[in-house]
């Protein structure tokens, strides 16, 4: 992780791992931290209360030990104890999850004996270890993906491998802000060629799914988050691991997930074929429609991309290899590591071949590198919109922090994502906002002018 | 002893003998704050807000401030665009060795990137364990950047109350820039803000405008540049006395200004009182005397249509003590019955307002606790509730009951002005509940058995 002085957009592990938890329906998290840890992670949201519902939503109840002077000086194990008792007794779920942040980790409290302690007497407990000093919030949600894969899985049990069954990884919940609504769109991608998908997280999601990915013939791996799950699951079950890294905008990509898959589950050529074609013909349908727009109304411009990796990518590609953008700037903001930086800036440059691809979460250094590359359209966060309008150019919210745009279902994934994309974009740049601030601008510009005269 | 030169202040809960944790009625309560509040512990508690997040908020608003967590990065959330805020970003390696240099080259990064007139530094939980000595570097700093450096001492554990953190940030301000002050000027008020929206600020600026008062706020939404001839002023007035005090009676105390701090402007009766008191300070009688006679009958029309609402009106509150007391005073003038009332906490300067409600309604169920849904949750399943009145808390609890939610942390609530909006919100949300009876229908978080046990079953007394 980079040493981190100026903003950093991402959070903290901790954050990453109660998004997580959250997600998954009767999971109760239990926060073994010092007050507002979990408040902290929504925060970025709350102020709307956009994309994951801030305070509207059961995130703002979350069960915490809120250790105070004592506990920290003379240790917290005990308060943690009576706080599982007592979580079990008041929220009802199927999994408790205990997970600590920065403060018991530097204290050394003995969180494992507390939870051994609780299964001991069969309350179904597991412990997930995220401290916020270990890293991003990208890195929270992959390292407890990864643990919670394998405390939820049984590795002493066996079971049968279903070829038309894959697990879905690597989609971080909050942190890809359409993360419920593109997991949707996924699953239905793949259910063009018959293929069933445990999402993990999301609408209608449950443990009881995460007990199954031993069934699943595959892992599909999103981004480069997924890596450490999909890497416990193949070293536990053999459990293949099909690499898309990136989020399948438009047609193209989810043909090219469909082909990737196609050898790894054993599906007919014809099938897959059939499948691309539908999806190219879905979306050539609608994207017809505004055929005229994209084309006269001089909507060809130079692209300037700021977000993760999955939504990075993803979205460079359909703008560049479909709608025919000009993305001239990808800044991704996750921070991944090498060996993923290598892989994104080739898929990105597939599509996209004179991108400049950069790699940066800081405020500061993100400004600078978006005014350097005079973009006429930014795609990113709230945080670009200032930028946006000092340069004048239309800014469209596609990744967190968000402040105007709801994500509740909202996806950019598949062809119905690449559609809704497609309507945004146009339309960001008939914003009336943005129509507003550029008329400020010409019109201080022309009466400086006559001023001047 | 001087309040502004002592390096540190004490917590609330031994400053001001404040909880925040009581289950019971109001009578309870009151006979309690009698003798003095009794602190109490949760064994089973969910997440609220720190000392250290309502620091950050407090000093976000301040112009040409730039602030420094010294923290892991999680430590600065809620990152918007124009937060003038960096991170020290201290990570497993310097949560060993300490993070000292991480923070000398944050606090300058943002000297150089922000060019602020002021840095305030934050600790956060790490930090104070850590023990680093942020102190030094400041020190340090201070010379070399020749520019104010405040350093405001949040862990998010020796209090329990967020509301802890505002104190901190305004007795550094006061250490800052108390000693220099300009000359107190015989015409200069200031109003003493801390969490109060910005338009409920330009509310009651534009009404005491109308009284030709014009004042700055301190220290929300200040400047850091005038902290000097601001905390020089020779009235200073309260929004929420509650969140003012500190700052109140230290420049009453260590410089002499004359403090406001009897009265809440939320509701008409209560704003009347509190413009008349400030007028009378600052010479403007006749003419608050005017405006107060124009406002006199605001809330008759909304009476009107309240009385013709069909249904049972019962309100539950939940806010800040004064608020939410006179948030239940202005319902209850509109007509609503008053089913139960949380403070987010609760102290001996309350007594008197926790008094007249335990004589209106003895049996009145409280909660003092800031961000408890389950409390609430159980609280609301036995006394019924046709409206939840609430600021910046959670609130899908009550949702999941089917109870409409009105939410004033996006609406006005000051001065005449808040009193219409308020009256306002209530009509429209009780005119049409839909919303709240869609999603009373999903499933709910809460076990059965936690609804049978007394509200306050998990609430004990502290043992020192």
């Amino acid at each position: 992780m980079t040493d981190t002085h100026d903003h950093d957009r991402n959070g903290c592990a901790l954050h990453g791992t109660l998004r997580l938890l959250h997600s998954i329906g009767s999971v109760v998290p239990i926060l073994h931290a010092s007050a507002g840890c979990s408040i902290g992670a929504w925060a970025s949201e709350d102020s709307l209360g956009l994309s994951l519902g801030g305070k509207g939503y059961r995130h703002r109840e979350t069960s915490a030990t809120l250790l105070q002077e004592k506990q920290v000086v003379f240790g917290g194990t005990s308060r943690l104890r009576e706080q599982i008792k007592n979580t079990v007794k008041v929220v009802d779920g199927d999994v408790y999850a205990v997970v600590t942040g920065c403060v018991p980790e530097v204290i050394g409290d003995d969180v494992l004996a507390m939870v051994k302690e609780a299964r001991e007497q069969e309350f179904p407990v597991v412990s997930l270890s995220s401290p916020g000093f270990l890293g991003n919030a990208w890195r929270g949600y992959a390292n407890a993906c990864r643990n919670l894969l394998l405390q939820l899985t049984d590795a002493g049990v066996s079971s049968q491998q279903d070829q038309r069954l894959v697990s879905l990884l690597g989609i971080a919940p909050g942190l890809d802000v359409g993360w419920d609504g593109d997991l949707l769109e996924i699953e239905a991608i793949l259910a063009r060629v018959g293929v069933r998908s445990l999402r993990l997280v999301g609408y209608g999601q449950s443990p009881k799914h995460w007990s199954r990915v031993a069934e699943s013939s595959a892992s599909i791996a999103l981004s480069p988050w997924a890596e450490p799950g999909a890497r416990a699951l193949q070293e536990r079950f053999g459990t293949q691991v099909v690499e898309l890294g990136w989020l399948p905008v438009g047609s193209q990509d989810a043909g090219l997930l469909l082909e990737r898959l196609r050898p790894i589950l054993g599906l007919s050529h014809e099938l897959v074929e059939q499948a691309r074609k539908a999806l190219d013909e879905e979306l050539r349908y609608f994207i017809s429609k505004a055929s005229s727009v994209l084309l006269t109304g001089d909507i060809q411009k130079r692209v300037a991309i700021v977000a993760g990796t999955a939504s990075a990518v993803g979205i460079a590609r359909f703008l560049a290899g479909t709608l025919g953008q000009l993305c001239g700037k990808v800044i991704i903001t996750d921070d991944p590591d090498e060996s993923h930086q290598v892989s994104a800036v080739e898929a990105v440059h597939e599509c996209a071949p004179a991108a400049d691809v950069t790699f940066s979460s800081q405020l500061f250094e993100i400004e600078r590198l978006l005014r350097k590359a005079e973009p006429e359209v930014i795609l990113g966060s709230s945080l670009e919109a200032n930028v946006a309008e000092s340069l004048s150019v239309p800014h469209l919210e596609i990744t967190g922090p968000l402040r105007k745009h709801a994500f509740l279902q909202r996806s950019y994934a598949g062809v119905r994502g690449a559609v809704a994309l497609t309507e945004d974009y146009i339309s960001a740049f008939a914003n009336p906002n943005f129509q507003s601030s550029l008329k400020r601008k010409l019109d201080i510009k022309t009466h400086t002018k006559e001023a001047s005269l | 002893m001087s309040i502004i030169s002592n390096r540190t202040i004490p917590i609330r809960e031994k400053r001001e003998r404040s909880i925040s944790a009581f289950g019971g009625t109001a009578s309870a309560l009151s006979a309690e704050a009698t003798d003095g509040l009794v602190p109490r512990v949760r064994t089973f508690a969910q997440d609220t807000r720190s000392d250290l997040q309502s620091a950050l908020q407090l000093l976000s608003t301040i112009r040409d401030l730039a602030t420094v967590v010294h923290g892991p990065v999680g430590c600065l959330a809620g990152l918007r665009a124009g937060d003038r805020s960096l991170v020290s970003g201290i990570n497993q390696r310097d949560s060993i060795l300490g993070g000292d240099k991480k923070l000398k080259a944050t606090i300058l990064r943002a000297a150089v990137e922000l060019k602020p007139s002021a840095i305030a530094v934050v600790s956060s939980p790490v930090a104070a364990i850590n023990n680093d000595d942020a102190e030094a570097v400041i020190s340090e700093l201070r010379e070399q950047l020749e520019l104010p450096i405040l350093y405001v001492r949040a862990d998010a554990f020796k209090s329990r109350q967020a509301a802890n953190g505002v104190d901190l940030v305004a007795h550094a301000i006061l250490r800052e820039s108390a000693g220099q002050r300009s000359t107190q000027n015989g015409q200069s008020a200031v109003l003493l803000s801390v969490r109060e929206s910005l338009r409920d600020i330009e509310s009651l600026n534009s009404l005491l405008a109308q009284i030709g008062v014009t004042v700055r706020t301190f220290p929300q939404f200040s400047s850091a540049t005038e902290w000097r001839e601001t905390v020089g002023s020779r009235v200073a007035i309260a929004i929420d006395p509650t969140d003012a005090d500190f700052i109140g009676h230290a420049l009453q105390e260590d410089l002499g200004t004359q403090y406001l701090g009897e009265l809440l402007p939320i509701g008409v009766q209560a704003t009347s009182r509190w413009l008349a008191l400030v007028a009378r300070a600052l010479d403007a009688t006749e003419r608050a005397a005017a405006v107060i006679a124009e406002h006199g009958s605001l809330l008759e029309p909304f009476k009107q249509q309240a009385a013709a609402l069909e249904g049972s009106r019962r309100v539950y509150v939940s806010g800040p003590p004064r608020v939410a007391v006179a948030l239940a005073e202005l319902a209850q003038e509109l007509g609503l019955t008053l089913s139960g009332i949380t403070l987010a906490h609760a102290d001996h300067n309350h007594e008197s307002r926790i008094a007249e409600l335990a004589a209106a309604q003895p049996k009145l169920p409280v909660l003092v606790g800031e961000g408890q849904a389950f409390e609430e949750a159980n609280q609301l399943r036995k006394v019924g509730a046709d409206l939840y009145i609430g600021i910046d808390s959670p609130v899908h609890h009550v949702l999941r009951l089917g109870i409409p939610v009105l939410d004033l942390a996006a609406v006005p609530i000051y001065g005449f002005e808040g009193a219409r909006r308020i009256a306002d919100a209530i009509l429209r949300r009780l005119s049409n509940p839909a919303l709240a009876r869609f999603l009373g229908q999903g499933t709910e978080l809460y076990s059965d058995k936690w609804f049978m046990k007394s509200v306050h079953w998990h609430i004990k007394h502290e043992v020192k």
